[in-house]
């Protein structure tokens, strides 16, 4: 498992070495926005889906596949490395997030700087699992190049949601206006256990598809 | 003796395709070449051993275990080198060896330093930059770096130039030498196989042909020429496969004694390479 983990990020060393740069500019544009917090999230969840996505696309390109089913691998565990290099991603995400925030902050370069919060982490968090959890299984059913489509749809289609969403809620949706009444009763570490929760729960069921499918792939 | 692979009624069906009852079996020590022409089912073989495709019936025992149920500890046992360069193109020979080194039990960091420096690689320049000889090479130490017992090669030499060739048939002859491995070696280049092979699986449009030790089959079969028109149409049963032109004609047959008795001394009966012998058998197939 480590090694397949070790095997990403060896091959996304320069992807990886960008988007920490694209975060470091970014914190330059959060300081001048009114909404930085949900900017914030989107970020996170661009880079985390980008690395994703990324990985699989490699993957792909060289036909891995054929090597990993030859090595002494179970599928489990390949089809389980693809789902933790989310986890891996979101925490370098955040790290670098944090780190950056730092360096910045102690050259004073930016009067104001966005300080992240557990909510817009886990936030985050459950978006790019929404995400992952729709993709990966049409990913290992597909393959790269056939899911592009779908990956393009679900990308932009999880922004125009989250706008819906949004605008549902200020015009007065009352399921959406339930949703939301009933998460203000709850305290802050309810709700996060409930975001952590279903993101969780999203992953975990996108895992059992996903390796379902790919125990009856051929390569 | 110890079956080091067993095949026994292998079947795959795809479109326009069927790997039909595929049945053999090879001993340790031995090299078994593994021949037919393109498309005859040797790389669907292979996957199914492998558990790369999913076999419709049949079954495959590799070390005596079940090539599905025991899949990991078969692999870990096994060094595989396909036709092609599976290996992540973006990476160093030296990122790709660390990345595979922890998934065998018995990876051997001295071994694989030591097939790098014997076949010349360079370990920090990326795999897509080497040759498609040092991508083979690179497989090949890989494969041979995890003390493997049984090495599965796929069309491991197409492509590649005499040297290199060579000196891979060096290679696996050096390893056959152990009497507990064996090399299983699929190719159409029937002359790598007249050189390191003990025995030879034919399989032609998805069927065995035969399978079975080398000199067996080169002594089984013989090449006959003669006059042409000496061979009358209802006499041509006699051989597996005939080809005639305006000086003469030759063909491949099996019982040499009766042919004597036949035509006597106006044939001559040489000794058949491989080449000649998956060449007459595809042609009678071809005409049938």
């Amino acid at each position: 498992m480590l090694s397949l983990m070790l095997k990403d990020i060896l091959l996304l060393k320069k992807t990886i070495a960008f988007s920490a740069l694209y975060l470091v500019f970014m914190l330059f544009v959060f300081a001048s926005l009114d909404n930085a917090a949900s900017v914030f999230v989107i970020c996170m969840v661009a880079i985390t889906y980008m690395l994703t996505v990324s990985g699989c696309a490699l993957d792909d390109k060289n036909k891995a596949d054929v090597i990993l089913n030859s090595l002494p691998l179970s599928r489990s565990v390949i089809v389980g490395a693809r789902y933790l290099m989310v986890f891996v991603y979101v925490i370098f995400a955040v790290i670098i997030y944090i780190l950056a925030t730092r360096v910045v902050g102690m050259m004073h370069l930016i009067p104001s700087l966005h300080p992240v919060s557990l909510e817009e982490v886990l936030g985050a968090f459950l978006s790019i699992s929404f995400l992952a959890s729709i993709y990966l299984p049409l990913y290992f059913k597909f393959g790269y190049i056939k899911s592009r489509i779908y990956h393009f749809i679900l990308f932009f289609g999880m922004f125009f949601g989250i706008s819906l969403v949004a605008s549902g809620i200020a015009s007065g949706n009352p399921i959406l206006l339930g949703i939301a009444a009933f998460l203000s009763r709850q305290s802050e570490g309810v709700i996060g256990a409930m975001i952590a929760g279903t993101a969780l729960a999203l992953l975990a069921v996108s895992y059992g598809i996903s390796l379902k499918i790919y125990r009856n792939r051929e390569f | 003796m110890d079956k080091i692979l067993q095949v026994q009624n292998l079947t795959k069906t795809f479109k326009g395709f069927k790997l039909d009852n595929v049945s053999f079996s090879m001993e340790k020590g031995y090299i078994m070449g593994f021949i037919g022409p393109n498309g005859a089912g040797k790389s669907t073989t292979i996957k199914l051993i492998m558990n790369l495709l999913k076999k419709d019936a049949g079954e495959a025992l590799v070390f005596g275990l079940d090539h599905i149920r025991h899949e990991k500890e078969i692999k870990n046992r096994v060094g595989f080198v396909y036709d092609e360069n599976y290996y992540y193109e973006e990476l160093t020979p030296k990122e790709m060896g660390r990345i595979i080194a922890p998934l065998y039990k018995n990876w051997d960091d001295k071994a694989f330093s030591h097939y790098i420096r014997r076949f010349e690689l360079p370990l920090d320049k990326k795999i897509k930059d080497l040759s498609k000889g040092m991508k083979m090479k690179f497989s090949l130490a890989i494969a041979l770096s995890h003390n493997a017992e049984l090495l599965i090669m796929d069309e491991p030499t197409s492509g590649l130039d005499p040297i290199v060739r060579n000196e891979l048939l060096d290679i696996l002859t050096d390893i056959s030498r152990g009497d507990d491995k064996g090399v299983f070696f699929s190719t159409h280049i029937t002359s790598d196989l007249d050189k390191v092979a003990d025995c030879i699986t034919f399989i032609h449009e998805g069927r065995i042909v035969f399978s079975s030790a080398k000199d067996d089959i080169l002594e089984n079969y013989c090449l006959v020429k003669g006059a042409r028109g000496l061979v009358r149409d209802e006499d041509r049963g006699n051989f597996i496969g005939i080809k005639e032109n305006q000086f003469g004609f030759e063909g491949l047959a099996q019982d040499r004694k009766k042919l004597r008795r036949m035509y006597g001394e106006n044939i001559v009966i040489e000794k058949p390479t491989l080449e000649d012998i998956m060449l007459y058998f595809t042609r009678r197939n071809q005409n049938a």
